[in-house]
């Protein structure tokens, strides 16, 4: 299943939108940046849980995605090439960033439940209070699990997860095996259940 | 609890529906009689839960990516550099006729008309070219010729009168917002 799939507002695929993009037409790309935009800016946030990390890895991958929009072949889908470009850029970032031990340390200061000042949009109006920061507790329990889980679980489990891509999918991204893909998220989620334990 | 062990490890694939059908019937077999697996089973889905929630992109870093690949856009198809946006300055001046003004935000491709004597009389508007789909209200003037209070939208045939010349222009398809 791909994010788009459940967009009732695709009156052209991704495929045909990239046809257009490639003949330079923006607003082909605007309709693919906005179908976009918000999903992949959330995986990038979990990805790297950093809001400023989050921004850039969106610009670099759009970017990415310009310089090589032509060499995007109309008869393959389109969401697996495009999250390639997206995984990658994640990757190469985060591995050169110069944050990156300023986010390991500041996951071991959230340990300490400091406020990380991630805002959720998730809670309904008339929630109690209460619930509401033990929804807020809960977000921020499960996000700084999920940054501590290694990148190939972590990646694994978001692309399959929150991405909607298989695990044959996955396994094509990563070039890896199905099997590979199994174990690193069956893993991550063994990580996960431990490292939430009393929360969830 | 062996048994537990291998169902803990198709509830991932379970939940993501990427379960064989024995493997699936196996597990649903499973979690009617155990306990355990099924409190493992319902953790994982409030993780799921959490995943899936979303955060609003900030409106500078929407409008940023945008207009970055509109310009790179433009700058495939050959448009007049920033510098030469009507409006900063003359642009195109024709004896006794004027000063070009607008008063709208936006960029004329085209081609400058010349007079026998080498002086620019008009230009010849191959697409104008603004932001999305908002819908503006513009003077021009050219030579003389104004169009005024006219809104312009998409798929609009602009008429401009010059000095000398009448051109009929047609839209094009694709508009772009430069300012």
């Amino acid at each position: 299943m791909y994010i788009g799939q459940n967009d009732s507002s695709k009156d052209e695929s991704d495929e045909q939108l990239m046809i257009a993009y490639q003949n330079g037409d923006f607003e082909a790309f605007e309709m693919l940046y906005l179908r976009y935009e918000k999903y992949l800016y959330n995986f990038f946030l979990k990805w790297t849980g950093d809001r400023e990390q989050a921004g850039d890895l969106l610009q670099v991958t759009f970017l990415k995605l310009h310089h090589r929009r032509n060499s995007y072949n109309p008869d393959y889908p389109f969401e697996p090439w495009f999250f390639t470009i997206a995984r990658n850029a994640a990757k190469n970032s985060y591995h050169k960033s110069r944050r990156y031990n300023e986010i390991f340390i500041r996951q071991l200061v959230l340990e300490e439940n400091e406020q990380t000042g991630w805002v959720t949009t998730d809670f309904e109006e008339n929630d109690d209070p209460e619930e509401i920061t033990c929804k807020k507790e809960l977000k921020k329990m499960i996000e700084s699990a999920l940054l501590k889980l290694p990148e190939s679980q972590r990646e694994a489990i978001l692309l399959n997860k929150y991405g909607g891509f298989s695990y044959s999918e996955i396994a094509n991204m990563t070039v890896s095996s199905v099997g590979s893909v199994k174990q690193k998220i069956h893993r991550g989620y063994t990580t996960l259940r431990k490292l939430l334990e009393g929360w969830i | 609890m062996k048994q537990c062990n291998t169902i803990q490890s198709l509830l991932p694939g379970y939940l993501s529906c990427e379960l064989w059908p024995e493997e699936r019937n196996m597990v649903e077999h499973h979690l009617h009689s155990c306990g355990g697996c099924s409190q493992t089973l319902k953790k994982y889905k409030k993780i799921d839960a959490e995943l899936e929630n979303r955060e609003e992109v900030p409106p500078v870093l929407h409008h940023k990516i945008l207009q970055n690949t509109q310009l790179k856009l433009l700058k495939n198809h050959h448009a007049f550099d920033r510098d030469n946006q009507l409006g900063k300055e003359e642009a195109v001046t024709a004896p006794g006729t004027g000063v070009v003004r607008e008063t709208f935000f936006g960029l004329l491709l085209g081609n400058f008309l010349s007079n026998d004597s080498g002086g620019t009389i008009g230009v010849v508007v191959d697409s104008l070219i603004w932001y999305g789909k908002t819908i503006l209200t513009a003077l021009i003037t050219f030579g003389g010729f104004q169009h005024k209070n006219h809104k312009l939208r998409k798929m609009t045939m602009l008429t401009l009168t010059f000095t000398n010349r009448e051109y009929l222009l047609n839209h094009k398809s694709t508009y772009y917002f430069l300012k």
